[in-house]
């Protein structure tokens, strides 16, 4: 198993992925990639930036639950907006260190807890990290793809 | 537009996030994450590995033609073949080191410069190395995708 830097690694790594997935959709930040039909994939660069920044924090929200910590303060607030590349860009070091300042004290002997429970909650933090870096690659991928 | 340093930067984070889903999917390595009908997104591990890993220096040869460099030197020879995540890992490391030995000399003067490649009459190293971020970022979020 990876150890808890590691993972924070590739959390880091995926981060800046996104981050050039974001400035490189900056000139069609609005143009969607599909229909409503399709779902998220079809959301245009804005719409994905608008769901995976605040996800960051929904992460480290369930991180620290399994860890027994108090969550991260969120630094969005209420409903995502970002109107543009800069905007998300912004954003998303905002949420980038809420969540480091509290998944950065995390310990390798702490990967395999879980908070108990179903769904989400019966994922132990080596997992949710995992899912992180998925769900930030996933999105950035979703960005740039020019299968749209 | 991003410079040379700052495509290159992001090319090597989209690989160490491809490093981070070759190592969470080994214990699953050839377990298929969908069906033939699914296309690439129905593969195991191994076969994302097997396509992505190669397809670096795909992305360098083309990168290498705009800028009218001799293409590397290819250290995978024949079919790919990663019976682990560990070979997979060996390859990705080789695979790099021979597209750097390359690419790394790119500046941001010949960003624009272009070529024809998969499938287009002309794209430009910009594009091919933002291109080369979305497919390490794509089939990295498919090898540990939780959807499958």
């Amino acid at each position: 198993m990876p150890t808890a830097d590691e993972l924070r690694a590739s959390v880091a790594a995926a981060r800046t992925v996104l981050r050039a997935a974001i400035t490189a959709s900056a000139d069609n930040w609005e143009t969607p990639k599909g229909t409503a039909e399709d779902g998220e994939a079809g959301w245009s660069p804005r719409q994905t930036a608008e769901h995976v920044i605040p996800s960051e924090i929904m992460f480290a929200g369930g991180i620290c639950a399994a860890c027994g910590y108090d969550g991260p303060e969120n630094p969005l607030g209420g409903e995502a907006s970002f109107a543009t590349a800069a905007d998300a860009l912004a954003a998303l070091d905002a949420v980038s260190a809420a969540a480091d300042s509290k998944v950065n004290y995390v310990q390798d002997e702490e990967l395999g807890k879980s908070a108990g429970g179903e769904g989400m909650a019966a994922v132990p933090v080596a997992g949710l990290m995992v899912m992180d870096v998925w769900h930030l690659a996933d999105h950035a991928a979703q960005m740039i793809t020019p299968m749209a | 537009m991003p410079t040379a340093d700052e495509l290159r930067a992001s090319v090597a984070a989209a690989r160490t996030v491809l490093r981070a889903a070759i190592t969470a999917a080994a214990d699953n390595w050839e377990t298929p994450k969908g069906t033939a009908d699914d296309g690439e997104a129905g593969w195991s591990p191994r076969q994302a590995a097997e396509h992505a890993v190669p397809s670096e220096m795909m992305f360098a040869d083309a990168i290498c033609a705009a800028c009218g460099y001799d293409g590397p030197e290819h250290p995978l020879t024949g079919e790919p073949s990663f019976a682990s995540a560990a070979e997979a890992l060996a390859a990705l490391d080789a695979v790099v080191a021979a597209a750097d030995s390359k690419v790394d000399y790119v500046q941001d003067e010949e960003l624009g410069k272009e070529t024809a490649a998969f499938g287009f009459d002309a794209v430009s190293v910009a594009w091919l190395m933002e291109m080369d971020v979305w497919h390490l970022a794509d089939h990295s979020a498919q090898m540990i995708s939780p959807m499958a």
